[in-house]
């Protein structure tokens, strides 16, 4: 009986204050549709981002003296580090076969002898294939007997780096923004609610409710506020994303399950906010 | 029951009450009077802890002013019941929910509810009207349905505010019979009142204040 009487009792606050609940209810949309699109973009760019990172490997040239022999026993000390996932050893030999697929001509031809040095490809595991992890382990491997010189794409994966950064912070701090927005209005609209009300809370009082039956309804209201503006909000992306896939771009991926933090994240947002509305206003009745 | 011991109170700044020290019966029923602005609301709310003095204490039965914890101050008012002159119902439910209320909100289960409710609107000869809305009755009916809420959980003691404040002289009657009533069946009952015409028909003790003080 209590519990019903206090979810009809949430409800009802609902109709008290129509104006501001429909406002907050669309701000909570609202900030949690921005949450679902970057969470879209970011799936996405991260896939882009992995798969042309799963391109980049380091290129670990020997000393010219170093033979086959050597070559091996540095295979073998690279494969033992923890960064390294794969070490394929080119020979000479492959080496200039290699140039002569890339460049049309046999280096025989050009050169009348292979100067071309044996090199080791060194691919990394995917928590390593970063600018700082990548500079420490080449420092790393300039230091290591026989290497010559270690080569890879540097500057490309710097700039991933740095706008990936900018690219999450960025987002961060507007979704933060959006959060601390759509708090402000929650506590606003259940303060509204609160005063609304003010005749049921007093006669609530007189006839001996307990301080949690009184808050009940407006934390209930908040959690209403944020489950359905959160799950309207998670229509929307899904919509979004169908419309994406297609009519721009039948690769998009799905936001998959995070997709439901936003429900989380709206029903965190809609009690918290109530919480520390109904424990500012409630004593001033 | 209800002991008043040197109570001095401010509220704002200001001194509303001085010194006040009374006792109230087990089944009494008094009269509270003097002129607006007395002090005779205050005391009431001292009794349902609504205020709380800041020299001397009030002693309601088992709970004392000096020492009831927050928590405790709902129990305490489930055994008092509250009348106003502007009755404070809810206009947005029913006669019978009014009075429901009181219960819903203590945790009283349904069929309960409906027992007890039916029973004080019995009492106070309103049961025919228990699916009409505030607004569409009389102001004496209108009291009866807030003094049926005030005695649903059968409380020991009615605080009554100006009762007939807003009401008629007939329809005072009505009201004071009623009142009289509940106090035979054993409930005590405090009532608030400056009319001279409620004082002189009806003779119980008069608690007289003035300035926030008791006089003799």
């Amino acid at each position: 009986m209590s519990f019903w009487f206090t979810i009809r009792e949430g409800f009802k606050g609902f109709r008290r204050a129509r104006l501001s609940t429909s406002l907050t209810i669309i701000s909570i949309f609202f900030s949690h549709l921005m949450i679902g699109l970057f969470l879209l973009a970011t799936v996405n760019f991260s896939r882009w981002v992995d798969t042309f990172k799963n391109r980049v490997e380091l290129e670990v040239f020997l000393e010219p003296g170093a033979d086959d022999n050597d070559a091996q026993v540095l295979a073998r000390q690279v494969r033992a580090m923890p960064e390294v996932e794969q070490v394929r050893y080119i020979s000479k030999k492959q080496a200039a076969e290699r140039f002569e697929k890339e460049f049309g001509r046999s280096v025989y031809d050009v050169l009348q002898s292979n100067p071309l040095p044996t090199s080791l490809i060194v691919h990394l595991k995917p928590a390593y294939r970063n600018a700082l992890s990548i500079d420490r382990l080449v420092r790393q491997l300039n230091k290591m007997e026989d290497v010559d010189e270690v080569v890879y794409p540097q500057r490309v994966i710097a700039l991933i780096d740095r706008y990936l950064n900018v690219v999450y912070i960025g987002g961060v701090t507007v979704l933060l923004l959006l959060l601390i927005i759509t708090f402000v209005l929650i506590y606003n609209t259940i303060r509204l609610t609160i005063y609304a009300r003010r005749d049921i809370i007093e006669v609530m009082k007189l006839v001996g409710a307990t301080k949690r039956f009184i808050k009940r309804p407006f934390l209930i209201e908040g959690l209403l506020q944020g489950a359905i503006g959160s799950v309207l909000a998670i229509g929307a992306v899904w919509g979004v994303s169908l419309l994406i896939r297609d009519h721009l771009y039948s690769g998009l991926l799905p936001v998959g399950t995070p997709i439901w933090s936003l429900l989380v994240s709206g029903l965190l947002i809609g009690y918290i906010s109530a919480r520390f509305s109904v424990a500012k206003h409630l004593k001033e009745i | 029951m209800i002991e008043f011991y040197n109570v001095s109170t401010r509220i704002r700044e200001q001194m509303i009450l001085k010194d006040v020290t009374f006792r109230l019966v087990k089944g009494e029923f008094a009269f509270l009077t003097g002129p607006s602005g007395a002090g005779k609301s205050t005391i009431l709310r001292h009794i349902y802890m609504d205020v709380m003095p800041d020299q001397g204490m009030v002693i309601v039965e088992n709970y004392n002013s000096a020492k009831i914890k927050e928590k405790e101050i709902p129990m305490l008012r489930r055994k008092i019941g509250v009348v106003f002159q502007d009755f404070k119902l809810l206009p947005d439910r029913n006669v019978f929910d009014n009075v429901a209320f009181a219960l819903r909100v203590t945790g009283v289960k349904g069929r309960e509810i409906r027992r007890r409710v039916m029973r004080v609107l019995a009492e106070v000869n309103l049961g025919h009207k228990r699916n009409q809305y505030p607004a569409s009755l009389s102001g004496g009916e209108q009291q009866r349905v807030a003094i049926a809420r005030a005695i649903v959980n059968n409380p020991f003691i009615i605080l009554a505010d100006e009762p007939t404040g807003n009401l008629d002289a007939a329809t005072s009657l009505e009201i004071m019979q009623i009142l009289e009533k509940i106090n035979r069946q054993g409930t005590a009952i405090l009532m608030a009142t400056h009319s001279q015409e409620i004082l002189e028909t009806f003779g119980h003790r008069r608690i007289i204040v003035r300035d926030g003080a008791l006089r003799p």
